[in-house]
């Protein structure tokens, strides 16, 4: 219904997205204002530590904060323009797996141990699509050969646990896509597979992206892996976002300090240097003061510059934001071209 | 250079158990005919992907599982020919670290007692004196005392890593075999656990045994470079030489395998 002046709305619209749980009395607030967009055939990298809060707002995406404690407390999720904040279960039961899936970093997650591969794939097509059994069951034969399962006519018989981790990701992936959504939300899903088997099933993702226009919401620790499949990337650390840009840009000249953290510390083949870690670990949730929560961590921090409150996010270009009282002073070191 | 421990065509193979229908799987040895050498103060990465028998070696070489064949020679003892009491005396000098920091910590115990507990087994020191070790070990793994006093589910599992290292170094070993140490890490935290690995190896003359399916981190740990595949090994040789320079197709395409922190767009 978009008029011809009036662009469409991007595919997802994530802005001011506040997530807290409880603990004991209170309330923690584990994700704080986090604004993001994503269009179709797009790919954002939420990137951060183990508690930087990029899982919590992947899940407020599905609408599954409450499932565990927690509620949104502030902000909105906007799908194709529609608000999900607020909608109701049976809604948002409708628009997980039809329009949004999710794949998480052990695939036997969101596999049933107790169904074949070719019953799991085809179990979707029935819900989603409305396929009768026989046709069901064809769909699935397809996607388990569409993710690159070899001979999946008789791999379809098997069971999750007879596949490696390689395989059992792929099918994962089959059931996540067979109700053809428009995002995908993966979660970590090649941190736990060897190098090789992780090569092959991010190139797997990425073709899956040219052929569909799929939209995907990656979650990762590792930037190497995330330079292999985003176009641009969004820094969390302690539930904000600290920096945000196009990948190449974010790459080459980090504007944030625990940007250039995350990006020295990635073993690269052939270096010839050492790493350059960030020093200290990531604060736990709520215990955070009034100045910059990175601070204590970031080797560029200075007692007079840094001390002035908490940074907010400031734009310092084109799709390109930066959350440092610093970011403009600062030449932080990129990768090497 | 002295060699601290050499392995001579080292084999096992594991009994399948039988399956209820159809014919048994074929038998195919974990490991098959492997010898290396590690020199003392040095570190020797075995590399290769899941299923290469690469943890299957870490274990035979410290006995934890009994080889079939081969010889392990360790500061020149024959170690197939100790007892077990033997043994348990010569692993004071042999240690080991996993990937799961939590499998090898009490979950009852404080982080201090935990590091203190192979002095207590190996009845090393008082306690008084136990107690400071600990505390000394955990500051020199860059944990302040304060984490002394918490139990295992009180910390990140990177700090876990850090436990475990002082675990394994308080006995001061000689040689220690790390079995994938990082792969559980963030990256941000594998690089520190990296670089707390390396600078205690360089400060007590520590000889490792890095097992990894990530052959960037190689370059990072090592010294030479063993490359396996279906319990054999397929190439080995200094880590300058082999990564810069693989005699092998296999390890061609393990390296070709190992993500560039490039953007496709920059890449040529």
């Amino acid at each position: 219904m978009s008029d011809a002046t009036q662009p469409a709305p991007p595919l997802l619209e994530v802005e001011g997205l506040t997530v807290e749980y409880r603990t004991g009395r209170a309330w923690t607030r584990v994700v704080e204002d986090v604004s993001f967009t994503l269009d179709r055939g797009e790919t954002l990298a939420l990137v951060g530590e183990s508690g930087s809060g990029k899982t919590v707002s992947a899940t407020a995406v599905l609408g599954l904060v409450g499932r565990k404690g927690g509620r949104i407390a502030a902000g909105s999720i906007r799908f194709r323009g529609r608000e999900l904040v607020g909608l109701p279960e049976r809604e948002l039961r409708r628009l997980r797996g039809r329009e949004v899936a999710m794949i998480f970093q052990n695939p036997m997650r969101s596999l049933n141990p107790a169904y074949t591969a070719g019953e799991q794939v085809a179990e979707v097509a029935r819900v989603h699509l409305g396929m009768g059994r026989r046709d069901a069951w064809r769909k699935a034969v397809e996607m388990l050969d569409a993710v690159g399962i070899p001979d999946p006519e008789r791999r379809s018989r098997d069971y999750p646990h007879q596949f490696s981790g390689g395989m059992a990701q792929r099918l994962a992936i089959a059931a996540a896509l067979c109700g053809s959504p428009s995002l995908l939300i993966a979660d970590e899903p090649t941190t736990a597979l060897d190098v090789t088997v992780q090569a092959r099933v991010l190139e797997l993702l990425r073709d899956i992206q040219q052929q569909t226009e799929l939209a995907v919401l990656f979650i990762s620790h590792d930037l190497g892996v995330v330079a292999e499949v985003a176009d641009r990337v969004a820094v969390m650390y302690a539930g904000e976002v600290v920096e945000h840009g196009a990948i190449e840009e974010l790459f080459l000249v980090p504007r944030h300090p625990y940007t250039e953290g995350l990006l020295g510390s990635i073993p690269v083949l052939g270096s010839g240097e050492p790493l350059r870690s960030i020093q200290g670990t990531i604060p736990p949730a709520g215990s955070h003061g009034a100045e910059c929560r990175f601070a204590p961590r970031c080797a560029h921090a200075q007692p007079v510059a840094c001390a002035v409150g908490h940074p907010g996010l400031s734009v310092v270009g084109a799709g390109r934001d930066v959350r440092c009282h610093r970011a403009t002073d600062l030449h932080l070191e990129g990768i090497a071209r | 250079m002295t060699t601290l421990l050499e392995v001579r065509d080292l084999g096992k193979t594991f009994a399948r158990s039988r399956r209820l229908v159809g014919r048994p799987e074929p038998i195919q040895p974990a490991v098959d005919g492997v010898s290396f050498t590690v020199t003392k103060g040095r570190s020797l990465a075995v590399v290769g992907e899941s299923g290469a028998g690469k943890s299957t070696v870490g274990r035979l070489v410290l006995r934890l599982i009994e080889p079939d064949r081969g010889t392990i020679t360790f500061d020149g003892i024959d170690l197939r020919r100790q007892s077990a009491a033997r043994m348990r005396e010569l692993r004071r000098r042999m240690q080991m670290v996993f990937q799961d920091p939590y499998s090898c910590l009490n979950p009852r115990m404080t982080i201090a007692d935990s590091v203190a507990e192979p002095l207590v087994v190996h009845g090393l020191g008082s306690a008084d004196e136990r107690a400071r070790r600990a505390s000394e070990m955990l500051d020199r793994v860059g944990l302040t005392a304060r984490f002394g006093r918490r139990h295992p589910s009180e910390l990140s599992g990177g700090q876990l890593q850090r436990v475990a290292i002082a675990r394994a170094l308080i006995v001061e070993p000689d040689f220690m075999v790390c079995d994938e140490p990082t792969a559980a890490l963030d990256v941000s935290v594998q690089a520190q656990v990296l670089e707390l690995l390396a600078s205690m190896q360089r400060e007590l003359g520590l000889a490792l045994l890095f097992i990894t399916h990530h052959l960037a981190l190689v370059e990072v740990i090592a010294d030479e470079v063993l490359v396996m595949r279906s319990g054999r090994v397929v190439e080995q040789g200094p880590v300058a030489q082999v990564l810069r320079d693989p005699a092998e197709a296999y390890t061609r395409d393990l390296l070709a395998s190992v993500p560039t922190p490039v953007p496709r767009a920059l890449r040529g």
